[in-house]
């Protein structure tokens, strides 16, 4: 065992080498203890959170209960299966997902995208949160669902009507893959907000309640899904 | 001296059944494949394992269907019982069965092209309520808990718990492998054997009004044409449109392989035709009316529609038709 007087006089008069041992140490530091991004979702209605088989109340159209929320969320720039999540509100741990430091995260912004892009969806089978027994995989057609939601709204009348999006294409012009970006994140632990109650208000009233196959409706809903993620203000 | 002989012959073909094993023979004068053979290299134990999966209804939910049910060699990978696929609990589908060979060089499959991918085709037919109508989830189980199963997955992947990853590629491992390239044509091609002088004429005749279609050496170009056949107002099909939504698809199916056509009866992709004379009456008379064929209504007379059938059966390949390694495995029959 070295002393610490040793180890100053080591120090000393070695100091070059010293400084090389410093270099690789700083290197090595942010893959391991700052390299890391926390990203939580959090789905909400006006600002709160909500939980799924719960009904919340909606002005425009009476109580919304949400029964399913699955969405792929990969990492921008990165087309290797390893890049993709599958958020799954069922499994909350699920909705907390931990990755490697991005390079434009050391610019104070954050990136991912919503969906699954072309390359993977044509590219064979995968495992892990592209495994088709996660029930996200078209088998009528090639073809993952990058965004499933599901439930029943009760209008006012007492009327209920089910809602089921299945959202996902990866044929041009109809690709569902969208991507997000948040700028000026002030740490590596986020926040994530998802805004279901602007997202199901707008495709209550404009499209189909049942959306399940790619083309038009699927890409313009699943456009809408992406641009309701937002950061949420406590960041931690 | 002898003996070292001996062994150094036995050293050889140990080497090269190795060799033969892993890889994958691309017939001369053919494209290269489109399935990544690097990302699943084919063994021997892969194949069967696929093999077996292939011929056993332990995918369908009753255990009544499997892959061979709709897929039986003798019918070149196709089915002759009915124009429509024939699923469990004697449920009729709304199309042919396609015929299964040479996938490798197949960019999509199913009539309307909807998938895109040869280890993601299993996934079709086993959870569609009108062919197996299984799950994913339940398959994975069923095989798990099978002794015969957990052994051929371990021999396979050194791993006997199946999943879907191991279960799709042993299926394309074993599919893969229904190459069909001995037939008469191909020898011709090789410069084995030639044309008899009615087969030279139907193979003009081919080259002439069919070849642009079904164009050789795989016999299809892969592409979704509509050759004018009516629509079926049963079924009511649209074709690639489902797919796409575009409607310059509507109507369109996939140009199917005319390799061992002989034998892939009934034709179209809804199989109205049972007969060869009964497609080529069809493609010679004025309701031929698809994009490629609109205004090219093939005039044949009675002698010319005979030299093209005549041709059209030197693509029958019965090295293919009747190899015993892509056949019913003997081991289904034994208890486990």
């Amino acid at each position: 065992m070295i002393s610490k007087p040793e180890l100053f006089y080591f120090m000393r008069t070695n100091k070059l080498l010293c400084f090389f041992l410093f270099q690789i140490a700083f290197m090595a530091l942010p893959l391991k203890s700052i390299g890391q991004v926390k990203l939580s979702f959090v789905p909400t209605i006006g600002g709160a959170e909500i939980s799924l088989d719960k009904e919340y109340l909606l002005k425009e159209l009476g109580k919304v209960t949400f029964t399913k929320l699955k969405f792929y969320f990969g990492l921008a720039g990165d087309t290797s299966s390893k890049s993709y999540f599958l958020i799954d509100l069922e499994k909350k741990s699920s909705c907390l997902v931990e990755f490697p430091l991005q390079k434009n995260s050391l610019n104070n912004e954050f990136a991912f995208w919503c969906g699954v892009d072309s390359f993977t969806n044509t590219s064979g089978v995968y495992m892990g949160a592209l495994d088709p027994l996660n029930g996200m995989y078209w088998t009528w057609q090639s073809g993952y669902i990058g965004i499933k939601l599901e439930g029943q709204i009760r209008s006012m009348n007492g009327d209920s009507v089910s809602f089921e999006y299945h959202l996902g294409g990866y044929q041009n012009p109809f690709l569902v893959c969208y991507p997000v970006a948040f700028k000026n994140t002030k740490s590596s632990d986020l926040l994530v907000g998802l805004d279901l109650g602007r997202f199901i208000s707008f495709a209550y009233q404009n499209f189909p309640k049942k959306v399940m196959t790619p083309g038009q409706d699927a890409y313009l809903l699943g456009k809408i899904f992406s641009e309701s993620f937002y950061l949420l203000d406590n960041e931690k | 001296m002898k003996n070292r002989g001996l062994l150094l012959f036995i050293g050889v073909v140990c080497l090269m059944s190795f060799i033969v094993k892993d890889t994958y023979q691309i017939p001369k004068a053919w494209p290269e494949p489109i399935y990544p053979i690097g990302k699943n290299e084919l063994t021997i134990n892969k194949v069967y394992l696929g093999r077996i999966l292939f011929y056993d209804p332990i995918l369908s939910v009753n255990h009544t269907v499997s892959c061979a049910s709709c897929h039986s060699q003798f019918n070149a990978f196709t089915h002759a019982d009915h124009a429509l696929s024939h699923g469990i609990y004697d449920s009729i589908g709304t199309r042919n069965s396609p015929t299964l060979m040479n996938l490798a060089w197949q960019p999509y499959f199913m009539w309307d092209g909807a998938i895109n991918h040869l280890d993601m085709q299993a996934l079709a037919p086993i959870s569609h309520p009108k062919e197996m109508g299984e799950s994913l989830n339940h398959v994975l189980q069923k095989l798990g808990a099978s002794k015969r199963y957990k052994s051929l997955f371990y021999k396979a992947w050194k791993d006997s718990i199946p999943t879907t990853e191991t279960l799709l590629k042993s299926l394309s491992s074993f599919m893969l492998t229904l190459v069909s390239n001995q037939s008469k044509y191909d020898s011709v091609q090789l410069g084995l054997v030639a044309f008899t002088d009615q087969e030279q004429r139907g193979y003009a005749l081919f080259k002439k009004h069919c070849n642009s279609c079904h164009t050789e050496p795989l016999f299809t170009n892969y592409q979704f044409e509509a050759n004018g056949i009516k629509v079926n107002a049963h079924l009511n099909d649209f074709g690639r449109y489902a797919i796409t939504h575009h409607p310059k698809d509507s109507f369109k199916f996939k140009t199917p392989t005319l390799r061992n056509v002989e034998y892939s009866f009934p034709y179209m992709h809804d199989g109205r035709f049972e007969s060869l004379n009964e497609v080529i009456q069809f493609y010679a008379s004025s309701s031929s009316i698809g994009d490629k064929t609109k205004g090219r209504t093939l005039h044949l007379d009675a002698k010319e529609k005979v030299d093209l059938h005549v041709f059209l059966l030197t693509l029958t390949d019965k090295q293919f038709l009747f190899n015993r390694s892509y056949g019913y495995p003997m081991e289904l029959n034994t208890k486990e």
